[in-house]
């Protein structure tokens, strides 16, 4: 069982952290506090191998004064004023840059993303869903060895409070499966995993099957005879990874407008296909239910990046959007209660106005390939936009149909190039915890052997 | 609760192993963007971990409640998993290893703890000051951080050690910008130490290097893709060490099926001469610890030997799987985490070529230096990693910039393709290596001749 305390009990402590900042010298302060508690099965080998729970709490208070803000976080609720008086001396250190917390308002708890049952954590609950998953992997490949992964459970509550008005609590669950299999064959091996995350429910077997089949499919790849510009199908999560990825990073408002990104100065320019579609969309119906509001609990709302093959917006925290005397774009996030809000996505889309079933965006490749996973993606130069992966799982497509697997080829291009050859996106969306997308051609790009 | 009695607890609960970690990372973090105060925290976590054996089989809790209940809670809660889990496998038998007691404290020379805030945003702004006046230049972030971090182990065997270190890392990021063209790179200085690290160390030099490296990358054309041979920097051999050797190397992916390296111990991976080895008890390195999180001390493990694969990195579960011994190679991110095997600081040694020979070996090729990351997928033998800068080679002789290179190949063959082992052996720059959970790593080598590598570049 995960006993977490309930939200008001939170939210309750974030306003005495809030009142007791204040009362030491603060202008303005803003108090966090989060509790989780999770449960996860491991596999190895193709067995359970261990298995792991965890429960942890902290809190964090932002003060302000004189425009200048301070930051510090605890773990025990006995070092309350002792942190309230790091977050001020932190302050005092910073130069004055006239700040203000954003004015907020109290938002109702949302309650859409919690599972009661799930919140229990049970292990049998997890055990259950792993062996789901070992089964279908097993069929789906009998020769081959699911290598990694497992199932975690997680349940959390998180409050924000604010001398501005912000007062926000609420809760979620979380389940994600996680599968690799590895295939010998002689002296080289295949693999390929799949995962996914969701607050209730998830096809734990499906999981397992996909990574199964995939590896299956990827038997006695042939070395693909010569590289060149060929168009690639990628898999949501490859799109995710590179694409979406370097887009997010060329939006960041704070870097872009000190001409730090490939779309500094573009807002409003041609940039993208005109089919091509990035949003962060906390509001979708599809998104993680329960993000009513950002991490500094202002209202969530959907910020389009590129619509109509047009920069739509930079992404902004209220932090961010200060220093360019601009309004937050409701774009604050948290990662953990130890580091405060930075600017970043909630629920991000990537799709196009030419959606098509994958089989259709297959059947317009004359010369390509379907790309399944890339190494590397994270080497990517956010600055430039440019980078240089490696993709170990491929099948080559020609004449408009799948030709067989080929062996790992080196993929390059740039977010520049890439968001201007993203033709069209697949029907067959993938949803997974903070992203949701389909398939995506890419015309002409560049790949070595 | 103490650890002990938590041990104890476990074991009159039905656990036939136990361990206990307790630990408190205290840490202090500072931004400066473009030679202003951009950020400053501080702050400390102190939680527990406990692992158990119940029949065989590992559980796992943890918390950073410290309350005599959440201690009850947390080891009852790990050995109920272990237990409903037990059968699910063969049992883990654990390698039998020395026990050890008492305190080690890796004290810095100079506390950052006792350094003021002033004199810290000082070194970031001197990066700054200095960086800022090469031309080309256009915006420079720097951070600062530091961490102790308290440790204290307990197990059913009968080790009780405790120990402490530091660590600190200074690093900028500068972005280039002239004619609408863009170049960005980041140079960093850390290590398992404190304040003197910048004392020995002289992280505005490192930047100004890197600054100027920025500034020619601009306009640089795109590397050519495809086959060729290159010439990698100690930081970049250091990078190849770790992610294609290293992690082909921990034994719980061997174990597992999961990595190219199972069944080839004994076996020829490379030339004489080549050696790699993952050492954690480098004086400083940024992957330096006196104990593993199974209460192994730490050493220094070769992995490949003259060219030959001798050693896996073992914990003390998959030394026994193996039939190795366990050599210090267990490590958890923090208390939350349940440890796993990782590496440490992973070095090539130098060779015997004089340097200006390993270009001089080189008609038409490319010469990477710096890494902003890699991957590897072990299973297949598979890795990519990416320069930070690079240079055509063309008879030997550097012959102008090209842009965003990546490195990719098959371990095992890459292996086989080193030609040259240059004569100096570097320490690269500190990271963090992730494997679900990040831990602090360094690496480094001499530079290195490969020959028929492909280069992810224009085709």
């Amino acid at each position: 069982m995960s006993e977490l305390p309930g939200g008001d009990e939170i939210l309750g402590r974030c306003e005495r952290l809030v009142s007791l900042a204040l009362s030491r010298g603060a202008h303005q302060a803003e108090a966090y506090w989060e509790a989780e508690a999770d449960l996860g099965l491991e596999v190895e080998s193709g067995k359970v191998s261990s298995s792991s729970g965890s429960r942890s709490q902290g809190g964090s208070l932002r003060v302000v004064e004189r425009g200048r803000v301070g930051f510090a976080y605890l773990t025990d609720w006995g070092a309350s004023e002792a942190t309230a008086e790091r977050a001020l001396a932190a302050a005092r250190a910073m130069p004055e840059k006239g700040y203000r917390l954003p004015t907020a308002h109290r938002i109702a708890p949302q309650r859409k993303g919690w599972d009661a049952s799930l919140a229990q954590l049970e292990a049998d609950v997890a055990s259950r869903l792993v062996h789901d998953m070992l089964d279908a992997a097993k069929t789906a490949c009998p020769k081959g060895v699911v290598s990694g992964g497992g199932v975690g459970l997680s349940a959390g509550v998180w409050a924000i409070a604010s001398s501005e008005g912000a007062a926000v609590h609420d809760r979620g669950t979380s389940l994600s499966a996680g599968c690799s299999v590895v295939l010998e064959q002689g002296a080289s091996s295949v693999s390929a995993s799949d995962s996914t995350e969701h607050w209730s429910s998830l096809d734990a077997a499906a999981v397992g099957a996909r990574a199964g089949e995939v590896t299956q499919s990827l038997r006695n790849p042939k070395p693909l005879r010569a590289g060149g510009r060929l168009d690639l199908v990628l898999e949501p999560e490859v799109a995710h990874e590179t694409l979406v990825g370097l887009a997010v990073d060329a939006a960041l408002g704070d870097e872009a407008m000190r001409g730090k990104t490939v779309w500094s100065g573009k807002l409003g320019a041609e940039v993208a296909n005109p089919a091509l579609i990035l949003a962060d969309d906390p509001l979708h119906t599809e998104a993680w239910p329960g993000a009513a509001c950002d991490g500094e609990g202002l209202p969530a709302r959907r910020n389009a990046i590129v619509e109509g093959g047009r920069m739509q917006g930079y992404l902004f925290d209220s932090w961010d959007a200060h220093q360019h005397r601009l309004g937050s774009s409701h774009n604050a996030v948290r990662g953990g209660f130890k580091s405060p809000p930075s600017t970043g996505t909630q629920f991000l889309v990537h799709s196009s106005t030419a959606a098509r079933p994958l089989e259709a965006l297959i059947a317009g490749v004359d010369d390509g390939l379907l790309v399944d996973s890339v190494l590397g993606a994270h080497t990517a130069n956010a600055t430039t936009g440019e980078f240089s992966v490696t993709s170990p799982n491929v099948w080559r497509i020609h004449k408009g149909a799948l030709d067989g697997p080929v062996k790992e080829v080196a993929i390059a291009g740039s977010l520049g190039e890439w968001a201007r050859q993203a033709e069209a996106t697949s029907t067959a969306i993938k949803r997974d915890g903070s992203w949701m997308g389909g398939h995506l051609l890419v015309r002409g790009a560049s790949v070595s052997v | 609760m103490e650890p002990g009695e938590a041990v104890q607890r476990a074991r009159q609960w039905g656990a036939s192993h136990a361990e206990v970690r307790l630990e408190t990372v205290t840490e202090q973090r500072i931004q400066l963007q473009d030679g202003e105060l951009h950020g400053l925290l501080s702050g400390s976590e102190t939680g527990f971990g406990v692992r158990v054996l119940v029949s065989g089989a590992w559980g796992f809790a943890s918390s950073n409640d410290l309350s005599s209940t959440s201690w009850e809670t947390t080891v009852r809660q790990a050995v109920d998993l272990a237990r409903k889990s037990a059968g699910s496998r063969e049992p883990v038998r654990l390698a039998d290893t020395k026990t050890l007691t008492g305190k080690t404290e890796w004290k810095p020379r100079i506390d950052p703890a006792k350094v003021a805030v002033d004199e810290k945003v000082a070194l970031l702004r001197a990066v700054d000051k200095t960086v800022r006046a090469v031309d080309g230049i256009a915006s420079i972030d720097t951070s600062y951080a530091d961490s102790r971090v308290e440790k204290r182990l307990v197990t059913s065997d009968g080790t009780d050690v405790s120990w402490s270190l530091v660590r600190s890392v200074a690093q900028a990021h500068f972005t280039a910008r002239r004619d609408g063209q863009l170049a960005g790179r980041s140079s960093r200085v850390g290590g398992t130490k404190g304040w003197e690290l910048f004392k020995d160390e002289d992280p505005v030099e490192k930047a100004l290097a890197a600054a100027r490296s920025t500034v020619q990358a601009l306009g640089a054309p795109a590397a050519p893709g495809g086959r060729q041979t290159v010439v990698i920097d100690s930081e970049l051999t250091g990078v190849f060490s770790h992610e294609a050797v290293g992690h082909a190397s921990e034994a719980d992916l061997v174990a597992a099926g999961e990595s190219c390296f199972k069944g080839r111990l004994g076996k020829r991976l490379g030339i004489e001469g080549l050696t790699i080895r993952d050492d954690s008890l480098v004086p400083g390195g940024f992957g330096s610890f006196p104990f593993d999180d199974n209460g192994v001390a730490g050493a220094s493990k070769t992995i490949v030997e003259d060219g030959i694969l001798v050693g896996y990195l073992c914990d003390r579960e998959h030394a026994t799987t193996l039939g190795v011994k366990p050599n210090g190679a267990s490590r958890a991110q923090d208390f939350h985490s349940r440890p796993l095997v990782r590496m440490s600081n992973t070095l090539m040694d130098a060779g015997d070529v004089p340097e200006d020979e390993v270009f001089a070996g080189v008609k038409d090729g490319i010469y990477c230096k710096g890494s902003r990351g890699g991957q590897v997928d072990t299973a297949r033998g598979t890795f990519l990693f990416n320069a930070q800068e690079a240079y055509r080679i063309r008879n030997g002789e550097l012959a102008g910039p090209v842009r965003d290179v990546s490195l990719t190949g098959d371990i095992l063959t890459t292996l086989q393709n080193i030609t040259a082992l240059g004569d100096t052996q570097r320490m690269g720059d500190p990271g963090y290596c992730g494997k679900g959970q990040w831990v602090p790593v360094c690496d480094g080598g001499p530079i290195v001749r490969i020959k028929d590598c492909l280069v992810g570049g224009a085709s």
